[in-house]
């Protein structure tokens, strides 16, 4: 089962602009951890470490009462509006691993939460319960970074900033190659006024996805996986993908339709190489004449063509097929905005042809706002 | 793949014998006829009102006391049939004289009739001696609608009727419908012998309980479906004759195998190809020979080819009309009525098949003194699903391909939305590429409603490339396997019409595209795998590959084994038999018993014509 967080809050009206990527580095830390990644790298540790107000390993959940969270230890008094990460328990359910805000202190033993994971909560106990103030009361100025590693494959993500306080760096590693050989990254330069944000993420295996709407931009994406039907002898099918404008859903013609590949460039140096997601055109055509971006190719008798799309690195780059993306999807780029495209609630239509993982017919739609 | 001579001075045939080989080829495999013309009548039908959708029985005569009339409760298709009472024994009905029939040609008479009288007609032609001669009876049929053929041969001269009268001296009621009075350039031209007991005997040689073959069928065509060793089935030129066997030339070069059996079912036709229509005769018309057959499938999809001869030698065309099931059509021209589903209700604008620029083509070469040779490339679904064809001139010059058929039922599409019709439209050219302005260009697709809108293959595209067309593109770097994209339908590419969508060609895992810059014409991906272990009993090699990479479609394919202790183990031999996914048998009697070592491979598997277009390759080492 994939962990999916949806339209989770940040920060409020009081916060400084111009610090969303120093605010909010830490709380990307916050959902790969929630995520199942791991921690292997880090640039001064002991100031993120300060920022976690609150460290329990006896939180938890009840699903005979959604939103609450306890603790026998306690200390959540005075943490209203701070965010709460839950991770592990005795059943460590994917459903209830999550970073949410802390809506309502009810004791010192017990906050109400928000917002709901989107398929509800399970009954656990031994839960960790993570806390830390969004307005930081260190917050990571500077170059900082984490690098962290999903539960399996062999890739590895680099999340930094540079000094420059609202921007965020990305960079796909070969598992445990950080540092060397250091990739190009994408980078995301917010609008310098954005402070907060409406944050999305869904991880499953190697597979990491996180995208948010801020107060300035609008949508923001960003992933790292590993292609499926990659060939068995393709040491590293591990990519980043994501958008550095405001185009970012469009998987077949806009910034997620980019990726960032490894590649082994002998010699013990692992380079990358540009790929593409590949979509279908009429005849040979190169050049927008992709079909599913065409106006009219909306209206296919009310069914939804959801394609997972073959990855093809660039002819400059060697002129082959490497895998298919394993969690985005195209479709019509004229389906409306957020329309989910199956009755079981497994696929959503993003906007501009994107189609990302749902979780359930249940799921929240994302919000398009920071508020 | 068939390599047979096709071009000469005033022969043109290529592209139109390709049309007789493939209509033939489909018979043997269970399609069910529909319909014929000649190329000498306009409408094709020589007999008038003969699909009865005329106003009234202007064009039929009473005989006798019968009563005539024009019936649209019992009817084969259309709106109507013609009913006709009789009083007494030789009533009935005759047609108006056939129109622009020729002196002393065989013709043939098809007719549908639902016939509850209680007696059989009997089936009449005046082939213009002035008198009626017995061409066969209509039996009683029980109601059933139920067709029949007939033949005569016309007279020196002289006007030409049809009648059909009561063979019962009691009143009774026949409806007749869809009379079709023809020249026959397809199901009984140049079919010298047919049967259903044949058997494929020492790889290469066909033989019939009912028939023995004789030096005089040398040079001819022998089709022949096995549908359990389907990769036998084919169109053989006979190259001698061996006792009472026809030995087969297995294809144009190399040493591959057919495989034995010994069923006594198969069945076969032989041709004789000389007999084929070709532009030489149909230049004399507007419009030429055709045919309409229907899938064996359960779809019953309907298709229909008609020649159209064209000026000189190199651009010949094939009109070409289908419909996704069995939609009614006209025994006058072949045209599907608009009321049901077929290419007939593009959506987009209607369309007239016989005006040039119009309608969809099958464009190819005609043949000359140029390009001698041709070479037919036919693939056909076991099931009916889809066949495809294909011509390629020898030198090479205009080529031929077309496409027609279901291409599999999935979570969007039903069987009939996934049927797909894709020859050329318009003025495309025609050569065997995934390419713009090529055959898959511009075709058509079946919706859930009566409406064929447009459709065409689509290609992988980065938005800044067209990956199997990059000039870089190459296989696989860590495994050297080839990228092989299914063939894509796109229905509705422009949206138009409200019926777009993607649809993977996924019947048989038979139609690929592969990067364009491996060769043209070229046969690629060999299975490989590691020898295992030899063992020789009598002359049989029993080899094992513990890689689990042997198949059932691996018998009767070549296999190359090399780098073996023995050298006696090395060389290349024809799979006989698989006993399992790791064990195949073959005849080398110089190999021996011991472990294994080296490499095996078969023939390739795939077959790339050019710029991208492929199909799974049964085997056969391609010829260049």
């Amino acid at each position: 089962m994939a962990i999916h967080i949806r339209n989770l809050p940040s920060l409020d009206g009081t916060v400084t602009t111009g610090l969303i990527a120093a605010r909010h580095l830490i709380l990307l830390r916050e959902l790969f951890l929630a995520g199942r990644w791991t921690q292997s790298a880090i640039s001064n540790g002991a100031t993120w470490d300060a920022n976690i107000v609150l460290n329990l390993s006896d939180g938890a959940v009840n699903a005979a009462a959604p939103g609450r969270v306890t603790s026998a230890t306690g200390g959540f008094t005075g943490k209203e509006g701070f965010a709460l990460t839950l991770l592990g328990g005795v059943s460590d359910d994917d459903q209830n691993r999550g970073v949410y805000r802390i809506s309502q202190v009810i004791s010192d033993n017990e906050v109400e939460v928000f917002t709901a994971p989107p398929a509800g909560w399970v009954t656990d106990t031994g839960m960790t319960v993570r806390v830390f103030n969004w307005g930081l009361a260190s917050p990571v100025s500077g170059a900082n970074y984490v690098v962290m590693d999903p539960p399996v494959g062999n890739n590895q993500a680099y999340i930094g900033k540079p000094a420059t306080n609202y921007y965020f760096d990305f960079i796909a590693y070969p598992r445990g190659a950080y540092p060397a050989n250091p990739t190009a990254s994408v980078q995301h330069q917010h609008g310098s006024g954005a402070r907060r944000a409406r944050w999305n993420a869904y991880f499953d295996g190697a597979s990491a996805l996180i995208y948010w709407y801020d107060d300035v931009s609008g949508w923001w994406c960003i992933g790292f996986g590993e292609l499926d039907d990659a060939d068995a002898a393709d040491l590293y099918p591990g990519f980043l993908c994501g958008g550095v404008t405001t185009d970012c859903f469009n998987i077949t013609n806009g910034d997620m339709s980019v990726l960032y590949m490894l590649y082994d460039e002998g010699g013990g140096s692992i380079g990358q190489v540009d790929a593409r997601v590949a979509s279908a055109c009429r005849g040979s055509l190169t050049g927008g004449s992709r079909q599913n971006v065409k106006s009219l190719c909306r209206a296919v008798k009310g069914k939804a063509q959801i394609v997972k799309p073959w990855i093809y690195v660039r002819g400059v780059f060697g002129g082959y097929f490497r895998g298919r993306h394993p969690f985005a999807r195209y479709t019509n780029s004229y389906w409306e905005d957020m329309r989910p495209m199956t009755p079981t609630g497994t696929w959503r239509h993003i906007t501009e042809s994107g189609v990302f993982p749902m979780n359930g017919p249940n799921d929240p739609r994302p919000i398009a706002s920071a508020l | 793949m068939l390599h047979y001579p096709a071009g000469g001075a005033d022969y043109d045939g290529a592209l139109m014998m390709a049309s007789y080989i493939l209509f033939h080829l489909l018979r043997v495999m269970g399609w069910t006829w529909l319909w014929e013309c000649d190329s000498q009548n306009s409408p094709a039908n020589h007999c008038p009102d003969g699909d009865m959708e005329d106003t009234g029985v202007g064009s039929w005569t009473a005989i006798g006391g019968a009563t005539l009339s024009k019936d649209s409760v019992s009817k084969h298709q259309g709106f109507y049939s013609l009913k006709v009472i009789s009083a007494a024994l030789n009533d009935g009905v005759r047609s108006a004289a056939l129109t622009n029939m020729e002196n002393t040609v065989v013709y043939r008479l098809a007719i549908w009739a639902s016939n509850n009288s209680g007696a059989a007609w009997n089936v009449d032609v005046d082939t213009g001696t002035g008198s009626f001669t017995n061409v066969g009876t209509i039996p009683q049929n029980g109601g059933t609608w139920t067709l029949y053929h007939f033949t005569f041969t016309t007279n020196a001269g002289g006007t030409r009727y049809v009648r059909v009268v009561d063979n019962n001296a009691t009143t009774g009621t026949i409806y007749v419908d869809d009379i079709n009075v023809f020249r026959s350039w397809f199901e009984y031209n140049g079919l010298d012998q047919s049967g259903s007991d044949g058997d494929v005997q020492n790889g290469n040689e066909f033989s019939s309980a009912g028939y023995s073959f004789v030096g005089g069928d040398v040079g001819k065509l022998l089709i022949f479906y096995d549908p359990v060793n389907l990769g036998n089935t084919g169109a053989y030129l006979i190259s001698s004759i061996s006792g009472t066997n026809a030995v087969l030339t297995i294809r144009g070069g190399g040493a591959e195998t057919l495989i034995n059996t010994a069923v006594g079912t198969l069945a076969w036709r032989l041709l004789d190809l000389t007999a084929a229509p070709t532009t030489a005769y149909e230049s004399t018309s507007a419009s030429g020979a055709g045919w309409g057959l229907e899938s064996p499938h359960a779809s019953q999809w309907r298709v229909f080819f008609r020649h159209r001869a064209s000026s000189g030698s190199t651009t010949k065309y094939i009109v070409t009309w289908s419909a996704p099931g069995p939609s009614d059509f006209s025994v006058m021209t072949g045209d599907f009525y608009v009321y049901e589903a077929s290419t007939f209700r593009p959506r987009g604008s209607t369309y007239n098949w016989a005006s040039p620029g119009d309608g969809w083509y099958i464009t190819g070469h005609g043949g000359d003194t140029a390009s001698t040779l041709c070479r037919l490339y036919v693939m056909v679904a076991s099931g009916g699903e889809f066949f495809t064809f294909g011509t390629r001139m020898i030198p090479e010059t205009n080529s031929a391909m077309a496409l027609f058929g279901v291409t599999g039922v999935d979570s969007l599409h039903t069987v009939r939305e996934s049927y797909v019709h894709l020859a050329v439209r318009n003025a495309q050219s025609d050569t065997m590429e995934i390419a713009w302005s090529q055959f898959p260009y511009n075709g058509a697709c079946g919706t859930d409603v009566e409406d064929m809108p447009p459709a065409a293959f689509g290609l992988a595209n980065t938005g800044d490339e067209a990956p199997l067309q990059d000039a870089d593109a190459r296989a696989n770097p860590f495994s050297g396997d080839e990228f092989l994209e299914r063939l894509l339908v796109l229905r509705d590419f422009d949206g138009d019409y409200g019926f777009y969508s993607e649809k993977e060609f996924d019947v048989e895992d038979a139609l690929w595209g592969c990067r364009s810059n491996i060769g043209d014409w070229t046969a690629f991906s060999p299975i490989t795998g590691t020898n295992n272990a030899f063992s020789l009993s009598g002359s049989t090699i029993t080899l094992t590959s513990n890689e689990a990479l042997f198949t059932p479609e691996m018998v009767g394919r070549l296999i190359t084994i090399a780098g073996a202790t023995t050298p006696g183990n090395d060389g290349t031999f024809v799979i006989t038999s698989r006993i399992s996914a790791t064990q195949v048998t073959y005849e080398n009697a110089g190999g021996a018993t011991e472990a294994g070592a080296g490499t095996w491979s078969t023939s390739p598997q795939y077959f790339h014509f050019t710029n991208g277009f492929c199909w799974k390759w049964p085997g056969h080492t391609a010829v260049a």
